[in-house]
């Protein structure tokens, strides 16, 4: 017997994590792409030093925020 | 009552009797298999799911209530009706301590077996409703605490370091000399990056305004015709930038609505973005103005030669997460106009209408294009402004 989900239209737990999963790969790709860039220029300036510096800081920050994000552990009805 | 969809699995060692239960069971409409024993009984529940089990108590092999407590072990949901004569009701008594849902006594009356079966199936619905209704109360708790945690990253975390990191790669940008083709390719790179990174963590920060969108309204009388040639305005080059034509007309110079401005706004523009983003190279995008004094509403159209809706997705489109389709065969949509993304867009713009206590419509053709109504009423010319 089958119990009909009544919450079929609201945004659901996998709605909001395809949209962290979303936020993750386009974190990836910043931070190849970031890393690239680095290793391309291989900086002589200590400014542009500073500037990738400051870059990876931030996104040591972002890559903790979107880690800290809850992981969904069950599965729609 | 409905028995259709309940699974009954009888054990009686007798086959006259047990025909004779099949019988009778058969007429309430129940799905129904046997078991001549206990032991056969416990094999079939293991190999199928069974909502009631009915069983006699005096059998060979194994008897009921043994039969009973090993159902009961494994699958406690089962509801078990015991079977038993006038002379051991007690063994019937000493079942239900067991977990039997009920007694029937020998022999059976079918309006008896009737009542005791239309009880047994109130409560499995009861339970199940239940269940269902914890589940409910589970996910909406799960998905708020994932909408909690998107506002305070969009609002208050994740803005603040992308702005950063797109600083600074614009003073890397302006420090570098003699750039080689690589760096100015990871460059661009992470300038598309940083931009698609940005535009999303708008949207999911426009989805969680979306959804508190009446408390936030502020009324105020304005000329629209003006407001949606500022917001056109703006996007006009992304349109020449996709090669696709882009005209406003209006009937009025002027015309006063009175709704929240800035949720007016942020309407047109996520309909201009929407028949931007689904409207190829070479298309038309014409965004009209036309008031209707006998009404006493304006009516804004935003028409466009795009890829449509099919019919069946027209009722879905203004949900939030909703997207028609890819937009995968549009080569700059990727990365210039939010293709991909996460389909708040039309949401909003419902729920700004709903506040301005408009009405929208939408008619499509795929392949063909859209058109997308929106019906404001509009402050009469002898209301003081």
């Amino acid at each position: 017997m089958t119990v009909k989900n009544e919450t079929d239209n609201l945004p659901t737990v996998e709605d909001y994590q395809k949209l962290i999963e979303e936020l993750r790969v386009h974190l990836n790709v910043l931070n190849a792409s970031v890393f690239l860039l680095e290793e391309e220029m291989a900086p002589d300036s200590t400014q542009i030093h500073n500037y990738m510096s400051k870059i990876n800081n931030e996104l040591e920050v972002i890559r903790k925020m979107i880690a800290a994000t809850p992981k969904v552990t069950f599965q729609k009805n | 009552m409905n028995y259709h969809d309940f699974s009954l699995l009888i054990i009686e060692d007798e086959d006259l009797v047990r025909d004779s239960y099949v019988d009778m069971f058969e007429i309430l409409g129940f799905q129904i298999d046997v078991a001549e024993n206990g032991q056969v009984g416990l094999q079939k529940i293991a190999q199928k799911e069974y909502d009631i089990v009915i069983t006699d108590l005096n059998m060979p092999v194994m008897d009921g209530l043994e039969t009973l407590r090993r159902i009961k072990k494994k699958n406690p949901s089962i509801e078990v009706i015991v079977i038993t004569g006038f002379a051991t009701i007690e063994n019937a008594i000493n079942a239900m301590k067991e977990g039997a849902f009920d007694y029937i006594t020998k022999p059976i009356s079918l309006e008896h077996a009737r009542i005791v079966l239309t009880r047994c199936v109130q409560h499995i619905n009861e339970v199940n409703e239940n269940e269902a209704l914890r589940n409910l109360n589970a996910r909406l708790q799960h998905v708020n605490k994932l909408k909690d945690k998107f506002i305070t990253i969009t609002n208050h975390e994740l803005r603040t370091p992308l702005a950063v990191i797109k600083g600074y790669i614009d003073l890397i940008n302006i420090s570098l000399e003699n750039v080689s083709a690589e760096t100015d390719e990871y460059l661009q790179i992470v300038n598309n990056t940083l931009g698609e990174m940005i535009d999303l963590v708008e949207r999911m920060h426009n989805l969680s305004q979306a959804e508190n969108a009446t408390e936030r309204v502020y009324n105020e009388t304005f000329n629209m015709v003006r407001e949606i040639l500022e917001v056109a305005g703006g996007m006009k080059l992304m349109f020449l930038q996709r090669g696709i034509r882009f005209s406003v007309f209006s009937t009025e110079k002027e015309i006063q609505i009175n709704c929240d401005r800035n949720g007016f706004r942020r309407m047109i523009r996520e309909l201009l973005q929407n028949a931007l983003k689904f409207t190829e190279s070479g298309g038309e995008v014409k965004l009209r103005i036309k008031k209707d004094k006998v009404r006493g509403k304006v009516y804004i159209k935003v028409e466009d030669t795009g890829v449509g809706i099919p019919v069946d997705q027209l009722d879905a489109i203004f949900e939030p997460f909703y997207e028609v389709q890819d937009v995968m065969h549009h080569s700059t949509s990727k990365t210039e106009f939010m293709g991909g993304g996460i389909g708040v867009g039309l949401s909003i713009v419902r729920d700004v209408v709903e506040a301005a206590k408009g009405e929208i419509a939408v008619e499509s053709e795929p392949g063909l294009g859209s058109v997308f109504t929106v019906i404001l009423p509009f402050v009469k010319d002898d209301v003081t402004v």
